[in-house]
């Protein structure tokens, strides 16, 4: 955990000011992976995006789309899996404009470029060139195996549970709850939760609190506020809306329409020959 | 939907959360039949495992997380999770990928009956366990486990778990004695679980046959204390440090691999390429293909190479064509696929000629692109332009292979069969043109040298004739040209082979024409040590019948060379031929100096001419060889040249005009050439690239140039004649002889004394010359 204690535990903001950082979020998750970028190189990302907002606050003239697409562009870099500025342009003005063809290589696409690599360089001292931090993949994943060789054939981990607790520790990521808690406390926390929704009770054998064997420093209120913050990130997600047409029948509430965001200085692409 | 884990959740967090399921996912159609009927008691499952009690204190917690169950349930319990396929057995314990833990027990106070129980429920036949030898009877031997190699990894050195390894297991290390007296109390031995055969009594195997397949290459019996696996080490090392799990996990130095997640997500079966989420708006499976970034680039790529084929084709309209190409092969270095930009090539290749980049292009395209239209008509009609280059260039077979090529992409293209139709008539014609051609060849030879003559002499009257009808003012009288031509013609033919020796001699002894022409035939032997150096030209008059073989064994090889693919012979002949008609004015030096010596050389051993002849031609057509592109359409454009070939094929071969009359007379009778002369061989040669070239140019040309072939041959003749008069009798030329030929003016300083018949003979010619120009101009 590189995060200055100010940080570590700083204020989170609510109402619009939190689903507008969600929607940007969720924008870098959808980027990344149509970018294909591993899940720690998201996840940098998207606490990249959340420090930025944080430290320049809701007032700050960026635009916000352009500082994710440097956030997904530095991180990748960070974590060593290097990305195509061009591919980093074209997925985001794809995902800004759906079913749009990608810009054309004309000088708007150039300026674009431009703007991509000194928004990265903004960043970039925003966050104090302090770009990769601890992520709880690393720990959820190491926990996966101890528990698992602890339960094989044991039968106490649904073969769901680590997918599961993959993607909550994912999501948790979009919802910068990086920022405001230590990994491993996230990643036990998601461990939990996994479990719980998959029905299964904690590992045979052990005591009460058994995620605080895998992190000692995890206590039972902490480890609820993560589970409320990761269940009230879906309700921000159902909240903000926007998204691709649901399977039959969920009873979610109408998605909000797609407000209309202020999408980065992009020039509609020229149509191109018929 | 999966059932199995629906039902332990709504077992594990009680009615609450099927009540809330009903609410949520009532529209469900997947979730109607799964749910039970309500009412139903829901019967608590095999020992269904209750709330902990941090559950119950903390409800609101609880009841969130069944809201959110019921919410998300259509995600939880779908299918579309990949499976995850049980924890993977064979993840390596390798410091360097992963923090090697010790198992997860150390860091819990489980008690040790639990521990055992779990240890029997778990441990499975064929996995490996590591003992140590309490004690060694003559059944067998006995151990207690230390730690478990594969499979499970648990803490069990405190458990006291004692395995039997009987005899018949234990594999013998020696031909002698007992195998168990290998072995002592107290060594370390790996070895396999073989069968349960009594509850809580294992016994173990040290046959490596047992092994599974993936550990196959396991050592099994004596090992030491360093082969223990890592967690074991690690787990004696908690033991002294009363260590947390995070604490190990900090110091371990695998948790610092950058990469640790990669390896142990794919090791746990956790996707990255198609990440798991429970957010609706994540959903991978509702992400377009097109979205993602290669599908964009390529698009966007494509797009941009198509306005660089649309600016190549601005460019291409205005005639621009090196930007076009540039524009072309710009979009082609975007896209290198790019059909458009392929096809545009093409296009631009074919108008700038290069027929067979033009092809390549336009293939390539419609490998990309099958269905392009554009692309199947250019190649269509380029296969067909191509194959037409060809047939110029008398590759039949090639050319035939284009059309077909063509008709297969397309059968409906009427150029192509015409085209196609059209060369294999062409190539009928020419196999029997071939055939007749050698079949008169070998009549010919059976023919004798004086009929011949006759028919020649007659022809040469013909032409007369028909040069007086033409000429209107002509002084001189025909019979006595005649007479002077046949005159010549008999005398020469016996003194042909001499006639330039004679010259030099001439020069050195100014002796008069006459006297020197009738003398030649034996001043040829008497002078020949003596000149030897200055000859120029000495066919044996005796070698006709060897001669006659060799040309005939040169038509054959020709004749068979033709009948491949591409008579490639002929071209070159071909190309002699134009090289020569389009530079015999300027080439006179080089001939004259340079070859001289080979000459010498050829005529000192009685050589035929003929093979000095060739090597000249070679040497020729190397300096001119630039010129066989547009050999095709000399026909039509280069008569004067040709004149020039002529007068310079009877220059050398001066004096033989006998056999010479023989070819002018027409078509028919190139073949017919007598024995008695190299010429006769050199022109047969010649003379069939000649024809063969007219043929080429068709039909309706045919008949055409054979008259003004025969036309030429009269007037080579008379060339011929004339220099032969010229350097006979060493006159004077006239004034416009000079105008009319600027090769004979290097040789009009040795005339001299001409003899005034011979003068008459000489206007008449003169004249003729004139006359042949004026008209050829008006060609």
């Amino acid at each position: 955990m590189a995060l200055e204690p100010a940080e570590a535990r700083g204020a989170w903001p609510g109402g619009a000011e939190a689903r507008a950082r969600f929607r940007v979020a969720r924008f870098i998750m959808e980027a990344g992976v149509k970018l294909g970028l591993g899940s720690v190189a998201l996840a940098t990302a998207c606490a990249a995006f959340h420090r930025f907002a944080r430290a320049v606050g809701p007032a700050a003239p960026h635009d916000p789309h352009l500082v994710a697409a440097a956030a997904l562009f530095l991180a990748a870099k960070a974590q060593g899996t290097p990305l195509r500025a061009r591919d980093v342009l074209n997925v985001a003005h794809r995902c800004l404009h759906p079913g749009q063809p990608p810009p054309g290589l004309d000088g708007g696409f150039w300026g674009l470029r431009d703007s991509l690599l000194q928004c990265e360089l903004l960043l970039l001292r925003v966050l104090r060139f302090r770009v990769p931090v601890a992520h709880p993949h690393k720990y959820l994943v190491q926990y996966l195996l101890a528990l698992g060789r602890w339960g094989r054939r044991g039968g106490w981990g649904h073969p769901r549970v680590p997918g599961v607790s993959w993607a909550l520790v994912r999501d948790g990521a979009a919802g910068g709850l990086g920022l405001r808690h230590p990994p491993q406390h996230l990643a036990a926390a998601a461990l939990h939760l996994a479990l719980a929704l998959c029905g299964r009770p904690a590992p045979p054998g052990t005591p009460p609190r058994w995620w605080q064997v895998l992190s000692p420093g995890l206590g039972p209120e902490e480890l609820e506020e993560i589970v409320r913050e990761l269940l009230g990130l879906y309700g921000l997600d159902t909240q903000v809306g926007g998204d691709p047409p649901a399977p039959p029948g969920p009873p979610e509430p109408p998605p909000d329409p797609p407000a209309p965001e202020g999408p980065p200085p992009r020039r509609r692409p020229q149509p191109l020959l018929p | 939907m999966d059932r199995e884990l629906l039902r332990q959740a709504l077992s594990y967090h009680g009615p609450a959360l099927l009540s809330l399921l009903r609410a949520e996912q009532h529209d469900n159609p997947d979730f109607r039949g799964l749910l039970p009927p309500p009412g139903a008691a829901l019967a608590p499952p095999r020992g269904a495992p209750h709330p902990p009690a941090a559950w119950k204190e903390r409800a609101s917690i609880d009841t969130e997380i069944k809201r959110f169950i019921a919410k998300k349930a259509d995600l939880l319990f779908a299918h579309s999770w990949k499976p995850n396929g049980p924890l993977a057995d064979t993840i390596e314990e390798n410091e360097e990928y992963y923090a090697v833990m010790p198992p997860l027990e150390r860091f819990m106070e489980v008690p040790r009956e639990e521990r055992r129980e779990l240890f029997f429920r778990d441990i499975e036949r064929g996995d490996i366990v590591i003992g140590k030898i309490t004690s060694i009877r003559e059944f067998g031997f006995f151990m207690v486990l230390i730690c478990l190699g594969s499979g499970v990894i648990r803490e069990i050195s405190d458990l006291e778990i004692t395995a039997l390894c009987p005899l018949r297991d234990v594999p013998s290390q020696s031909n002698h004695g007992d195998p168990l007296s290998y072995y002592q109390t107290g060594d370390l031995i790996r070895a396999i679980k073989d069968i349960d055969r009594y509850h809580e009594k294992l016994t173990v195997s040290l046959y490596s046959s047992a092994l599974p397949p993936n550990l196959s290459s396991t050592k099994l019996g004596v090992i030491t204390s360093d082969d223990f696996p890592l967690h074991y080490r690690r787990s004696m090392e908690v033991a002294n440090t009363a260590e947390t799990f995070e604490e190990v996990l900090h110091r371990s130095p695998g948790f610092a691999n950058p990469s640790l997640v990669e390896y142990l997500a794919e090791k746990l079966g956790l996707s990255e390429s198609n990440p798991p989420s429970l957010m609706r708006s994540l959903q991978i499976k509702n992400f377009n293909e097109e979205d993602f970034a290669p599908a964009l680039r390529k698009k966007q790529s494509a797009s941009w190479a198509l306005k660089c084929v649309k600016a190549g084709v601005d460019y291409f309209k205005v005639g621009r064509h090196v930007e076009a190409m540039n524009e072309y092969n710009k979009a082609l270095e975007i896209d290198p696929q790019n059909v458009e930009a392929l096809v545009a090539r093409g296009a631009l290749y074919a108008t700038k000629g290069s027929l067979n980049k033009a092809i390549g292009d336009f293939e390539v395209a419609l490998e990309n692109c099958p269905t392009h239209r554009n692309a199947r008509k250019y190649l269509c009609q380029t296969l067909v332009e191509r194959g037409g280059q060809l047939e110029e260039e008398d590759k039949l077979l090639n050319a035939e292979s284009y059309y077909k090529k063509a008709l297969s992409l397309d059968e409906t293209f009427q150029e192509a069969e015409e085209a196609l139709t059209k060369l294999r008539k062409h190539m009928q014609k020419s196999l029997e043109m071939r055939e007749k051609q050698a079949a008169k060849e070998e009549r010919q030879k059976e023919k004798k040298v004086e009929t011949s003559a006759e028919k020649l002499r007659k022809l040469l009257k013909e032409e007369k004739r028909l040069k007086k009808k033409r000429k209107v003012s002509t002084s001189s009288s025909s019979s006595s040209s005649s007479d002077s031509s046949s005159d010549v013609s008999i005398s020469s033919s016996s003194s042909s082979s001499d006639h330039k020796k004679r010259r030099k001699k001439r020069r050195n002894r100014s002796e008069s024409a006459r006297s020197s022409k009738k003398c030649s035939s034996r001043s040829s032997s008497h002078y020949k040590d003596q000149i030897r150096k200055e000859e120029w030209y000495s066919p044996p008059a005796d070698t006709s019948a060897s001669f006659l073989n060799q040309s005939f064994e040169v038509e054959k090889l020709l004749e068979r060379q033709d009948s491949l693919v591409c008579p490639k012979t002929e071209v070159r002949e071909k190309d002699r031929h134009c090289s020569f008609s389009r530079t015999s004015g300027d080439d006179e030096d080089t001939f004259g100096g340079r070859s001289e010596d080979s000459r010498d050389s050829y005529s000192s051993s009685r050589t035929l001419p003929s093979s000095s002849k060739t090597e000249k031609y070679g040497k020729t057509d190397r300096f001119f060889s630039s010129w066989r592109g547009s050999s095709g359409s000399y026909h039509k454009s280069d008569d004067k040249p040709r004149m020039h070939y002529f007068r310079k094929l009877e220059r050398d071969t001066e004096g033989r005009k006998e056999q010479f009359k023989k070819h002018g007379s027409g078509q028919d009778r190139y073949y017919m050439s007598p024995a008695g002369s190299d010429y006769s061989g050199k022109s047969v040669g010649k003379y069939r690239s000649y024809s063969s070239t007219c043929l080429r140019e068709g039909d309706k040309s045919y008949d055409s140039d054979r008259h003004v072939l025969s036309q030429h041959k009269s007037e080579g003749e008379y060339k011929n004649r004339k220099i032969s008069y010229e350097e006979t009798s060493k006159t004077k030329e006239p004034d416009e002889e000079m105008s009319l030929n600027g090769t004979a003016q290097t040789e009009s300083s040795i005339k001299r004394n001409l003899p005034q018949n011979l003068v008459n003979i000489f206007n008449q010619i003169a004249e003729f010359e004139r006359e042949k120009g004026s008209k050829q101009k008006k060609q």
